[in-house]
């Protein structure tokens, strides 16, 4: 049975200047000989790492070139999670408010690479401040996310892509 | 000096009031010879003495006062 | 029995010296003031040498040197000397056969001649002895003096009147075994209640049984009278080894009752620390334990990594994402921009071969051409359109469950941070009690508890074994006795059938009369004397310690047992062990109180000379043992050094008829203030009392110590 992924060959990206940040804070590091301990690197992979800098970038709706590219996987990684594959998809349609850019994969990973290039600092931010462990750290950050009392989806809201909608970073 | 002659002496009395009077005047001979043999024990942690010979020798008197005074197996109480 | 006066030439330090006793009744005590190293011990071996000779030096006196050892002149023999004045007083009965005290005054005198033949050699020529009798024309000499002193003195209280502090408490230390230490405890009552005269009497009365038993044997000629006196002989032989073997066996299970209650401390001891491997094992399953919570944290830590791979945080976080893209397709959907479903309606038709329209579509007609032209354009945007279907039904179905799956991410979060606060603390609950539990197996003492349960096991079997031995003799015993009975009742019958000598008879008959009265008298005074021993023995040593029993003290009564140990008892009758519960003053309390209840008991009136007995004693325990002491002996002689006598000063007031203060010329000048002159080591003797101090005896602390005061020469 074959996949839908069309970002099979499309390569996911990080800024250089981030590489050796994102690599402490990932379990299976590609040249360490061992694995950390989840609490100093919560997240299993590169690709976990960045989808999470995607959707805090997404969340504000801005997008940021990456200076000196790092290439770290292709999007083949993204077939074990398809779920992030409809993400990916949606989150290009309402910021381009263009359902048929799913035909042009290429610019939808443009676009997820720009996003994640925006979102990775709130990220790190959130793995280092708090004064715990970062697992701890990210994990208060994320739950500060969470409104107060039961969450509450309102469809027919009329949401702007343009209007960043990540609540704060705190 | 020891008690021991005041007390030993009643304790000797007491019980050779519990012997038999065998014949009349046992009891006193009796008590005469135990006085004896205690002054002969005593006399020998002092100095030299043949105390077994003493010894025997007041088993030998108050064996023939009995002898002498009547039959030794009929004893009066 | 009181000294009057000593007076000592060349015995070692005495050079020349000379001591006055109190005789006085009011004041019985008299204090002779010497620190150490001041010839109290050479004062007291050369009394005992003056009374006993020889015997009574340490080593008989084989090794032990009586001349002086600076002795200035080795060419000339060294005569040596001891002088002893002493009162004695006696019972007799007068003509009305009332007892009666009379009072003679002694001199003895022991001299000796010893010569220096090298640096530590010397020679001794015999010593020679004198007893004068005081009348009222001087001293007159005593032929046979040595016997009639062995007389007036019981032989073996020296041991019980000259005593050291040390030396006394041989009755209760724990170095010796439990059956030597009964056999000196006997041995001092027996000596002092005259015992062994009662013991010797009973043998010696056997002896004269047993020879009258055989002249009877011999004299009967009967084979069955023979028979029967070799059996009774033989009975009587067993019985006597039976009873000593009984002796043994109850000296041993003492001494077993003893080791095993030790061996059982140990264990309660060991145990209450911790046993070994108890506590190893508890270490093994805290650590196995702490393993496992480890592990599940481990995969909790996983658990919790994972959470942030979760589908419903990306959703919740890409909720407005979601919501707007979903409106988008729902639009494209309401204009039926999707999905495209012509395809399937352009089929049939062509299949029917007829158009919607009505107009016939079959093949090579230009209507068929189109709609399939219309098909082919149809596929080539459907795969995009599905995807957008597909985008758009994914949308419809994940948005209204947006907010249960993000609360449940939430939820979930929550659920693995209160696991893993559990676990870590938890975590560490153990780690504190394995570093307890190794700091107490570390505290452990190198006791191995196996082997000392070994140890009491081996102990109860040879206490089992004893214990059945015990009762295997007992009954032998009984036995014997009974077939002694039995024996008798044979003999006396067949002696009176065989028609014995009527004087053998007699003979029998007076001597088992005369050792049944000596068995008889023996246990009656001892089963009254040593209950009267240990009664004034307690009420004496509470005095001393000042314990009152009904004041709840922790010694509540002192004892000396049937079995001839001195017991102490706490509260509830528990027993204590007089080497390890008592304190050093109680120790010597306990010891003084025995040697002044067995003479108080034993009536005998003899001096107490004793070297410091107040040594460890607090003030109120000091004057309570004085007070005692003094109350209880005729004539009480101690050797004090000044901090016994600290605290003490207003009973020595009271009690003390004399007081001398001797001094050792070697102390100068380390801790004598003044030069006392000449050119050998001596005693030097002053006038100074318990509150003085002199030219002669003043030490370098005296004059800063307030309670002494300089005597105007």
């Amino acid at each position: 049975m074959t996949y839908y992924n069309p970002f099979q060959n499309l390569e996911l990206r990080i800024a250089e200047a981030y590489r050796e940040e994102v690599n402490r804070f990932c379990q299976t590091q590609p040249d360490a000989l061992t694995k950390t301990s989840p609490d100093d690197s919560p997240f299993h992979r590169y690709v976990d790492l960045w989808f999470l800098a995607v959707c805090l970038g997404a969340r504000k709706g801005k997008r940021t070139k990456i200076d000196k590219p790092h290439r770290f996987i292709t999007g083949e990684i993204l077939v074990n999670d398809s779920w992030r594959i409809e993400l990916l998809e949606f989150v290009a349609i309402s910021l381009t408010d263009d359902p048929w850019i799913i035909d042009k994969p290429r610019e939808i990973m443009d676009l997820a690479n720009e996003l994640a290039a925006t979102g990775l600092p709130d990220v790190l931010s959130m793995l280092t401040e708090g004064g715990g462990k970062p697992i701890w750290n990210l994990t208060d950050q994320l739950l500060d996310l969470f409104p107060p009392g039961e969450l509450h989806e309102d469809r027919s809201a009329d949401v702007s892509a343009s209007q960043p909608g990540a609540e704060p970073v705190s | 000096m020891s008690v021991a002659p005041r007390r030993l002496i009643n304790a000797l009395t007491q019980h050779c009031a519990e012997v038999p009077e065998r014949v009349p005047g046992y009891r006193e001979a009796l008590l005469e010879q135990l006085a004896e043999i205690m002054t002969a024990e005593r006399e020998a942690t002092i100095r030299r003495l043949n105390i077994q010979q003493k010894v025997s020798d007041c088993c030998e008197v108050l064996g023939e006062y009995l002898a002498r005074s009547g039959n030794p197996s009929e004893a009066k109480e | 029995m009181k000294f009057r006066r000593a007076r000592f030439q060349n015995f070692r330090l005495l050079r020349d010296l000379e001591l006055e006793f109190s005789v006085e009744e009011a004041q019985p005590l008299t204090i002779i003031r010497a620190e150490n190293e001041t010839g109290k011990t050479t004062i007291l071996n050369a009394l005992q040498w003056a009374l006993f000779g020889e015997e009574a030096l340490p080593d008989r006196g084989v090794q032990y040197r009586l001349h002086p050892i600076d002795w200035e002149d080795s060419s000339s023999p060294v005569d040596v000397s001891v002088e002893l004045e002493f009162e004695h007083s006696y019972e007799r009965k007068d003509r009305g056969g009332n007892w009666i005290e009379s009072t003679e005054i002694y001199l003895a005198r022991r001299s000796a001649t010893e010569s220096i033949l090298g640096l530590d050699s010397w020679s001794r020529q015999p010593h020679t002895f004198e007893l004068l009798q005081m009348s009222e024309s001087g001293y007159t000499p005593i032929s046979g003096g040595e016997l009639l002193l062995r007389q007036i003195l019981e032989s073996n209280v020296k041991d019980l009147f000259f005593t050291d502090g040390d030396r006394a408490l041989s009755f209760i230390t724990s170095e010796i075994s439990v059956g030597e230490k009964r056999r000196r405890v006997q041995k001092a009552i027996r000596d002092m209640l005259g015992f062994e005269m009662l013991e010797s009497g009973i043998t010696h009365v056997r002896n004269a049984l047993r020879d009258i038993q055989h002249r009877a044997r011999e004299f009967g000629g009967g084979g069955e009278l023979e028979r029967l006196f070799a059996r009774k002989a033989d009975i009587e032989g067993k019985i006597v080894e039976i009873e000593k073997r009984l002796e043994d066996i109850d000296d041993q299970l003492s001494q077993l009752a003893v080791d095993f209650q030790a061996v059982e401390q140990k264990i309660e001891a060991a145990l209450a620390k911790g046993d070994k491997e108890q506590l190893i094992r508890l270490m093994n399953q805290k650590r196995e334990e702490r393993t496992k919570a480890r592990e599940q944290l481990e995969k909790l830590r996983r658990e919790h990594s994972s959470l942030f791979n979760r589908e419903s945080l990306a959703l919740f976080l890409l909720k407005d994402q979601v919501s707007k893209s979903g409106a988008t397709l729902d639009e494209l959907r309401a204009k039926g921009r999707i999905p495209r479903t012509a395809i399937p309606v352009l089929m049939e038709r062509l299949e029917l071969g007829i158009c919607i329209c009505g107009e016939p579509l079959e093949p090579g007609h230009p209507r068929h051409a189109h709609v399939m032209q219309l098909i082919q354009d149809q596929r080539a945007a459907s795969a995009t359109d599905d995807r957008l279907t597909t985008l758009r039904l994914v949308a419809n179905q994940k948005l209204p469950g947006i907010a249960d799956s993000s609360s449940g991410w939430r939820d979930g979060v929550r659920a693995v941070v209160d696991r893993r606060d559990e676990l870590e603390t938890r975590i560490r609950e153990l780690e504190t009690e394995l570093k307890e539990l190794e700091d107490r197996l570390e505290k452990l003492p190198e006791t191995d508890i196996a082997f000392l349960r070994d140890q009491r096991r081996n102990l109860r079997e040879a206490r089992e074994n004893l214990s059945r031995e015990q009762g295997v003799r007992q009954s032998e015993l009984r036995t014997l006795q009974q077939q002694r009975k039995e024996v008798d009742i044979d003999l006396a019958t067949l002696q009176k059938r065989q028609g014995i000598s009527r004087r053998l008879q007699s003979r029998l008959a007076a001597a088992e009369d005369i050792l049944e009265v000596i068995r008889k008298s023996y246990a009656a005074i001892e089963q009254a004397e040593v209950p009267q021993v240990s009664k004034v023995m307690n009420e004496l040593f509470l005095e001393m310690i000042r314990a009152d029993p009904e004041q709840n003290a922790i010694i509540q009564a002192a004892e000396v047992t049937p079995s001839y140990d001195i017991a102490v008892h706490g509260p509830q009758t528990r027993r204590l062990d007089p080497d390890r519960d008592l304190n050093g003053a109680s120790r010597r309390a306990l010891t003084l109180a025995f040697i002044l209840a067995l003479a108080d008991v034993s009536n005998v009136k003899a001096p107490n000379v004793i070297d410091t007995p107040l040594g460890m004693m607090d003030p109120l325990i000091k004057q309570s043992v004085l007070e005692t002491a003094v109350g209880h002996c005729s004539q009480l002689i101690l050797f004090l050094t000044r901090s016994e006598i600290r605290d003490c000063e207003e009973d020595l007031d009271r009690f003390a008829g004399r007081v001398i203060t001797l001094t050792n010329s070697a102390h100068y000048p380390m801790m004598l203030c003044n030069d006392p002159g000449g050119s050998y080591r001596r005693v030097l003797r002053c006038e100074c009392n318990h509150r003085q101090y002199c030219a002669v005896c003043e030490r370098i602390t005296d004059a800063d110590a307030g309670y002494l005061k300089k005597r105007a020469d």
